[in-house]
C-alpha cells in the first residue's frame, strides 16, 4: 500500500522557500500527485516571487541532472570513446582544426572546449546507469549470524537485525535498516564502503566497525582503521562529519548531527559478537531495546522516564532472564509478567 | 532500423558532406545505444530502436554538429529525454512545471553545447555534489530521475517506503542545491 499521505506537499509554514521547493519537487515527480496538489503548487507559486525562483532553479538542476548523469556512459563504455585520458589528445586535435573566421569559428573553438569539458566531467565517471545489485539479509529473534558479502566483507548481524547491501561496479554500500551489525570491510581503496544507519552516514575504505541502531541514536565504534562518519544530508560538503580512529566512538542523533567523540577499550569491541550483551551507565531503554532483539516475548517499560535510568550488567543473549532478576535485585523496579510480555514498572 | 540516417531518419535536403557524417555517426553509435536503451528501458514500447531514432534525428538539429568532437553524451542524454518523454506521468508533470514557471515569467534552459561551456562550473559541482550523495540516494535518483520510476514502483522493488524515498530524495536535493549553490568542492 502506498504511504502517499506521508509525502503531502509543504503547508504555508514548511520553512524556507528553498525547502519547500525541494518538498514539491519531490511531490510533484513521486508520481502520485493530484490535481488537487497542482493547484496548490501554483498557489504556492503565486505566494512569492522568491518560490517562483527557488522552484526554477532547483527543477533546472533537476534537468541538467541527466546530462551530468550521463557523462558516465561517455567514459566507461567500450566504444570508440577514450576515457579522461585523453582530454589532451582532444585539446590537441582540436587546435588543429582549420581555421574558421567569424562566429563560426567562434562556435566552432567553443564547441571543442566543449567537448573537452565533456569528457572533463568524464572523470567523475558517474555510474548512474550501473544497475547495482541489491541484497537483504535479515536475523531472527535471539539469531547472530556473521554473512559474507560479494566483496568479501564479513558482517555479522545481531538478533533481529537486517541490512541491506547495494553494490555496483564502482561503490559499496549497505543500509543498517534495524538493529545491530559489525563490518569488518574488506580494502579497496578505489571502491568506498559506506553504512547507512537512519540519518547517519558512515564512510570507510577497510576497517572494523560496529553500528548500533538504537531507538534514538545511532552509534558508531571503531575497532580498526579509519572511518568518517556525517550527516545524511552532508557527504558532499563534508563540513559536519567527523574521522573516528581506533577506539573511537560517536553517537549521532536520529536526525544525523553528531556527539562528541568518546574512547573506549577497541580489544573489547562488540562483545555481542560472542553472544554476551555488556552494559556500562546503559540507559535502561537501550538495553531493553537490544535484549529484546534476542527475546520472544517481549519487555517493555510501564513508564517512559523508566528509560533514562543507568544500568551496569552483563548477561549472555540466550539468558536474558537475568536481566530481570538483576533489575529486581538491584533497581527499585518489579516485573509484571503477562502471557505475551513482560512489563517493567517502579516498584511499589 | 535502416542502415543509413539518409534511409528515411534525416532530411535529404541536407548537403552532402552533413549527410556523411551523420551517416557515420550513426553506424558508430546506434548499435551500442539501442543495447543500451534496451538494457535500461526494456523492449518498449516505444522500442529502443524507435528511441534512439528520435534522438538522432533531434541530433541533426543541432547547428554544427560536425565541430562536437565528442557527441556521444549529447546523444545518450537526448536519448534519456526522449525514453522519459514517452512515460506519460513524466511528460504530464515536466510539461505542468514548464507552463507554470512560463507563467510566472521564468523559463529553463536546455543542455546544449555552448551552455555545456559557458555553464562548466555548474556542471562540475552538478556532477561532484552528485557522486557525493549515499548510495540510497544515488539509488533513489537514478530510479526516479533516470529511469522515470514512482514511489510506488520503487516502493515496489526495493522495500523503501514512499516516504521515506520522498525524504531520501529531498535529502539528495538539498545536498546538490547546497553543492552547486556554495561551490563547496572538497576532495572525496
Amino acid at each position: 500500500m502506498s504511504d502517499i499521505a506521508n509525502i503531502l506537499p509543504p503547508g504555508d509554514d514548511a520553512g524556507a522557500p528553498q525547502d519547500q521547493a525541494v518538498r514539491w519537487l519531490a511531490y510533484l515527480y513521486s508520481g502520485e500527485a493530484t490535481n488537487e496538489g497542482r493547484a496548490n503548487f501554483s498557489s504556492w507559486l503565486d505566494h512569492s516571487s522568491i518560490n517562483v525562483v527557488a522552484y526554477r532553479n532547483l527543477e533546472q538542476i533537476w534537468r541538467d541532472m541527466i546530462f551530468a548523469g550521463v557523462q558516465t556512459i561517455a567514459s566507461t563504455e567500450a566504444s570508440d570513446d577514450k576515457p579522461a585520458s585523453n582530454i589532451v589528445a582532444l585539446e590537441s586535435r582540436s587546435s588543429s582544426l582549420s581555421p574558421l573566421s567569424g562566429r563560426r569559428g567562434a562556435i566552432a573553438a567553443m564547441m571543442a572546449v566543449a567537448a573537452s569539458l565533456v569528457l572533463a566531467l568524464g572523470i567523475w565517471r558517474l555510474e548512474f546507469f550501473d544497475t547495482p545489485t541489491v541484497h537483504a539479509y535479515r536475523t531472527a529473534v535471539g539469531e547472530i549470524r556473521t554473512v559474507s558479502l560479494s566483496d568479501g566483507t564479513r558482517v555479522t548481524l545481531a538478533a533481529e537485525s537486517a541490512i541491506r547491501a547495494i553494490f555496483s561496479n564502482r561503490r559499496r554500500g549497505v543500509e543498517l535498516v534495524a538493529g545491530r551489525a559489525w563490518f569488518d570491510v574488506a580494502s579497496n581503496p578505489a571502491k568506498p564502503f559506506t553504512v547507512l544507519a537512519a540519518a547517519t552516514h558512515i564512510q570507510v575504505v577497510g576497517t572494523q566497525f560496529d553500528v548500533d541502531r538504537a531507538p534514538d541514536d545511532v552509534r558508531v565504534s571503531v575497532a580498526r582503521g579509519v572511518v568518517r562518519v556525517a550527516p545524511l544530508a552532508g557527504p558532499a560538503t563534508r563540513n559536519d562529519g567527523v574521522r573516528l580512529v581506533a577506539g573511537q566512538r560517536v553517537l549521532s542523533a536520529l536526525d544525523g548531527r553528531i556527539g562528541p567523540i568518546e574512547r573506549f577499550d577497541p580489544a573489547r569491541a562488540a562483545p555481542w559478537r560472542t553472544g554476551l550483551l555488556i552494559y556500562r551507565n546503559a540507559r535502561l531503554k537501550d538495553v531493553v531495546a537490544e535484549v529484546n532483539r534476542y527475546r520472544v516475548d517481549k519487555i517493555v517499560l510501564a513508564d517512559g522516564s523508566l528509560g533514562d535510568m543507568r544500568i551496569t550488567m552483563a548477561v549472555r543473549a540466550d539468558q536474558t532472564e537475568t536481566l530481570l532478576l538483576g533489575l529486581e535485585a538491584t533497581a527499585p523496579l518489579q516485573i509484571d509478567r503477562t502471557p505475551s510480555r513482560i512489563m517493567v514498572r517502579p516498584k511499589r | 532500423m535502416p542502415d543509413k540516417l539518409s534511409d528515411g531518419v534525416i532530411p535529404t535536403s541536407l548537403d552532402r558532406h552533413r549527410r556523411l557524417f551523420l551517416d557515420r555517426l550513426y553506424r558508430d553509435h546506434i548499435g551500442n545505444l539501442v543495447d543500451w536503451l534496451r538494457r535500461h528501458y526494456g523492449g518498449g514500447p516505444p522500442s529502443p530502436e524507435d528511441i534512439a531514432q528520435t534522438a538522432f534525428t533531434k541530433l541533426t538539429a543541432l547547428d554544427d554538429i560536425q565541430r562536437i568532437e565528442k557527441i556521444k553524451p549529447y546523444l545518450y542524454a537526448t536519448a534519456v529525454n526522449v525514453a522519459l518523454d514517452e512515460i506519460k506521468w513524466i511528460k504530464r508533470t515536466v510539461a505542468f512545471s514548464e507552463h507554470e514557471l512560463h507563467r510566472t515569467g521564468h523559463a529553463l534552459e536546455e543542455i546544449t553545447p555552448d551552455r555545456v561551456y559557458e555553464g562548466r562550473e555548474e556542471l562540475t559541482l552538478l556532477s561532484q555534489a552528485m557522486e557525493g550523495l549515499s548510495d540510497k540516494q544515488r539509488e533513489i535518483i537514478r530510479r526516479s530521475r533516470f529511469l522515470g520510476q514512482t514511489y510506488a514502483r520503487i516502493s515496489a522493488e526495493t522495500g523503501w517506503s514512499s516516504a521515506d524515498i520522498s525524504r531520501q530524495l529531498s535529502a539528495a536535493m538539498v545536498t546538490i542545491q547546497a553543492a552547486t549553490a556554495n561551490g563547496s568542492t572538497e576532495d572525496k
